[in-house]
């Protein structure tokens, strides 16, 4: 881990999770702007068809993150991927409520119900 | 004198491990010999620091940091790996831990670290002893278009809102959120005047330009001017700029299904959401925002 990292990305096949760090609300916006460019980039790959976005260590975020996570959703939407956001934190619930974004992202409540959506399974059966 | 709480199933590494703390000044040493026992000592005794190793029978080393980190954010972890497992060093850190040392190097490296992240520590908790004492907090704050600032700022007024008892946790975070948007209207909209549906088109060009209006007239010379006036019944917050202002009222409602996916008025619709006032002076370059203690 690099010591200026605060959000982190895993591929496995057509899947990515990424995981933002506890961290990240410590750190300038430039500079997480910057890092979540580069997952973008990452995204551009016409053979990612899953985004799942885990917020476990985050207990907020705000309009820059949601702008982000706006851009992910329509590049997979291009595609017909999915775009998955699992394990928010109550506030981070509120926000994504209070913006309308819970109506049309999937909203998971644990990592494991994200790949079950991931692989179009039933959540809870 | 520090507690340090040291967790380990083999009762020779444990013996090593104290015989090398006991020789640094002031370190008084407790044992636990497995996760769920450490977690009942964490509770019990409050110890300063708790040191791990990483592979145990039942809870490892990794499941123990985020126990800990969980249930008090205020004890650090220390986790000692073996040979080869730098990337579960890695995943210590993301889960929380304050370092870690390689058992093969206890000798060397043990006592200093040990020593490192107590310092940091005991003085963290001590500041918070204090803040936990504060009752009333008024302030100003005058701030460079250096948005490195803003974090530690919204950290600082979450600590006060925390520490008056204005606010549970969950609203303090809540006001979090609001002063981000706010801060960061101020700051990117307001004296640097960028329009955020530039970064729709192209967030490289609008980083770009973000960092070269820092740096020029008239941009550069505008502060951010933070007045906040907190206790247990009220947070008040104004925030003002000194770019052209805006009018708020000219903003598209981004919960509109037709504007969801554009990047104006999200900030304002949060700032309003968890704030319980939110107004704006004529020329909109201030805003001021209330907090009230909820019943």
């Amino acid at each position: 881990m690099e010591p200026n990292e605060v959000i982190t990305s895993q591929r496995e096949g057509g899947l990515i999770t990424v995981v933002p760090l506890k961290r990240i609300t410590d750190f300038p916006e430039s500079e997480v702007q910057e890092q979540c460019e580069g997952i973008l980039e990452q995204i551009e790959n016409p053979n990612i068809e899953t985004v799942i976005l885990d917020m476990s260590a985050v207990s907020y975020f705000g309009s820059t993150m949601i702008k982000w996570m706006v851009s992910v959703w329509k590049k997979l939407r291009d595609r017909q991927g999915k775009f998955i956001v699992c394990n928010l934190s109550p506030v981070g619930l509120e926000i994504l409520e209070t913006a309308r974004f819970d109506k049309i992202w999937s909203i998971a409540k644990s990592k494991s119900d994200a790949l079950m959506i991931a692989r179009g399974e039933k959540v809870g059966s | 004198m520090a507690t340090v709480l040291v967790v380990d199933d083999s009762p020779v590494d444990q013996k090593l491990i104290g015989g090398l703390l006991e020789k640094a000044q002031n370190i008084d040493v407790i044992y636990a010999a497995n996760g769920e026992e450490a977690m009942l000592k964490v509770h019990e005794s409050a110890p300063d620091l708790v040191l791990t190793d990483l592979i145990m029978p039942g809870m490892s080393g990794l499941e123990l940091v985020a126990e800990v980190v969980n249930s008090t954010s205020l004890i650090p972890v220390i986790l000692m790996t073996g040979k080869g497992s730098e990337e579960i060093a890695v995943e210590a850190l993301k889960a929380g831990a304050s370092s870690y040392v390689p058992k093969g190097k206890l000798a060397h490296l043990l006592v200093e670290t040990v020593e490192n992240v107590l310092s940091v520590s005991m003085e963290e908790r001590t500041q918070l002893r204090l803040m936990d004492c504060m009752t009333r907090n008024e302030c100003s704050f005058r701030l460079d278009n250096d948005d490195a600032i803003i974090p530690p700022l919204i950290s600082y007024l979450h600590r006060c809102v925390r520490s008056v008892g204005l606010c549970d946790e969950t609203n303090g975070v809540r006001v979090c959120v609001a002063l981000e948007e706010a801060l960061r209207n101020a700051l990117h909209h307001g004296n640097l005047e960028l329009d955020s549906s530039l970064r729709e088109d192209n967030g490289v060009l609008y980083n770009n330009l973000f960092d070269e209006r820092r740096q020029s007239e008239p941009f550069s010379k505008r502060r951010i001017f933070v007045d906040v006036d907190i206790d247990h019944d009220q947070g008040r917050f104004v925030i003002r700029d000194e770019g052209p202002g805006f009018n708020p009222n000219d903003l598209p409602d981004p919960t509109d299904p037709a504007n969801l996916e554009k990047a104006t008025g999200r900030g304002l619709l949060l700032m309003r959401t968890f704030m319980d006032e939110v107004a704006f002076n004529d020329t909109g370059n201030e805003v001021t925002m209330i907090k009230r203690c909820p019943q």
